[in-house]
């Protein structure tokens, strides 16, 4: 891998780098998050705001009200994801016959009939991966505020993991949207979608957003030298 | 020579500007990085957190022009044929793509439809079709007025295509009802492979850096917008 400058890498005491090559932020520098253009950042009254020259979009130090933004997306899918797991997601009919699931008795029932691994990917993508995600991002947003001295470089593997991950959920949905074109004929078998799928896509999609509005460079705004190299 | 007030405005700024462009800065932690050209095929990373800065790609534009021209060409097929049929005790019912979102729509759940919707059709057409513009317009070397839109909404809407996801559905779909009937594979189902492969290769091969660099233009220095008080002037 070509890192970016060899020296600065093989340096074992990588916090003389960090002094030597401080925030951007600190020196009035600014990265496009959209063009990653970088640019010094001009100085503004009230009510202006920096435009890149290069996209357009409009340039800060850090994401607007990050954490704030952050919360809300996250209380939003911890209230939802109630009705996400309570709720039937979907019911399969058999002739006349059969019960709506929730998303574990799904999981449940392949584990029954010996598809163990299907099981434990519909297990891990559709319960484990939400949970991993809201509490992880509910742990860098505590670490932020409570000024946690943690490793920074995990805190930030940890919030690239989450940001890889979540799109993984929708396979669920998914899988729903298939099976009810599929199986349907009637009064001999159908599959119909409930409203636990509904709750449960919205948990998806609104962890995936506060993902998003997490900015990772307040992790690294933390005092925590002592702990980091 | 003199020097007025203005020129020395201007020197100042362009002299902000040359500072500034031989700096990166990182994304995940805002480390202050002094710039460099890597070789093609590798791969730039921050010293401290590790985080990708950027890739130079190799021969960036002409893989993304093939792999996004693929890609259409199986967009159709992968989501007008029947991908799955299922059969049990006589009866016969076919799946494809659309028609997930079209029962899901029919049966009550929009918000669903319109999500899968999203996922899995209108954002794989969407990036295949920008990327598609945006490789076409560096190999002819032309400026369109909307590369700089286009190459804005390409990185926003990157993770929002979810073809691979898909085919985990598909295949879990696929055991779940294997006890109930047969479960055929349709011929969209090798188009859709194909199309996910492509898609996710014209991802790949797309430069983001390349485009900007390409895109920079002679305005340099940020702008100030938007101002409710006005400039003193």
């Amino acid at each position: 891998m070509a890192v970016v400058s060899k020296a600065l890498d093989s340096n074992p005491q990588t916090s003389t780098v960090c002094k030597q090559y401080p925030m951007a932020a600190m020196r009035g520098i600014v990265r496009c998050a959209t063009c990653h253009k970088v640019l010094q950042m001009p100085s503004l009254q009230r009510g202006q705001s920096a435009v890149c020259p290069r996209c357009h979009s409009q340039l800060h130090f850090r994401y607007p009200r990050s954490l704030s933004r952050t919360w809300a997306w996250l209380l939003t899918a911890f209230v939802l994801f109630f009705p996400a797991n309570l709720l039937p997601v979907m019911t399969v009919m058999y002739f006349g016959d059969g019960q709506p699931d929730t998303i574990m008795s799904g999981v449940l029932h392949l584990l029954e009939e010996g598809q163990y691994p299907v099981g434990i990917l519909v297990f891990v993508a559709s319960i484990f991966v939400p949970l991993l995600k809201m509490t992880g991002i509910a742990f860098l947003l505590l670490i932020v505020q409570l000024q946690v001295p943690l490793s920074r470089r995990q805190c930030t593997l940890l919030y690239r993991f989450i940001e890889l991950i979540g799109r993984w959920s929708m396979l669920d949905l998914f899988m729903i949207s298939i099976l009810v074109t599929l199986v349907d004929m009637g009064s001999l078998a159908s599959v119909t979608a409930g409203a636990g799928a509904t709750a449960f896509a919205t948990v998806v999609v609104v962890t995936m957003f506060a993902a998003h509005t997490f900015d990772p460079r307040l992790i690294w705004d933390l005092r925590s030298d002592k702990h980091d190299k | 020579m003199s020097f007025s007030g203005k020129e020395n405005f201007i020197s100042a700024a362009s002299f902000a500007e040359q500072a500034s462009q031989r700096m990166l800065v990182c994304h995940d932690c805002d480390l202050l990085i002094p710039g460099c050209d890597i070789a093609e095929g590798r791969v730039a990373k921050c010293p401290r957190c590790k985080a990708v800065l950027f890739r130079h790609k190799k021969n960036s534009v002409n893989r993304t022009l093939a792999y996004s021209i693929s890609g259409l060409m199986l967009y159709l097929p992968a989501n007008l044929l029947p991908l799955l049929s299922f059969e049990a005790m006589g009866g016969h019912t076919i799946n494809a793509m659309y028609k997930g979102v079209k029962v899901l729509w029919s049966q009550g759940y929009w918000w669903m439809a319109f999500l899968v919707f999203l996922c899995s059709m209108l954002m794989p057409l969407i990036e295949l079709l920008i990327l598609f513009f945006i490789a076409l317009n560096l190999k002819l070397r032309r400026r369109s007025k909307l590369l700089a839109p286009f190459a804005k909404l390409a990185h926003l809407i990157s993770q929002w295509g979810m073809l691979d996801v898909y085919l985990l559905g598909i295949l879990v779909a696929i055991i779940k009802m294997g006890d109930i009937g047969d479960i055929l594979v349709g011929p969209a189902l090798w188009a859709y492979v194909a199309l996910m492969g492509c898609s996710i290769a014209t991802a790949v091969s797309y430069d983001e850096h390349e485009v900007w660099q390409y895109l920079d233009a002679a305005r340099p220095l940020a702008r100030v917008q938007g101002s409710t008080t006005g400039l003193d002037s």
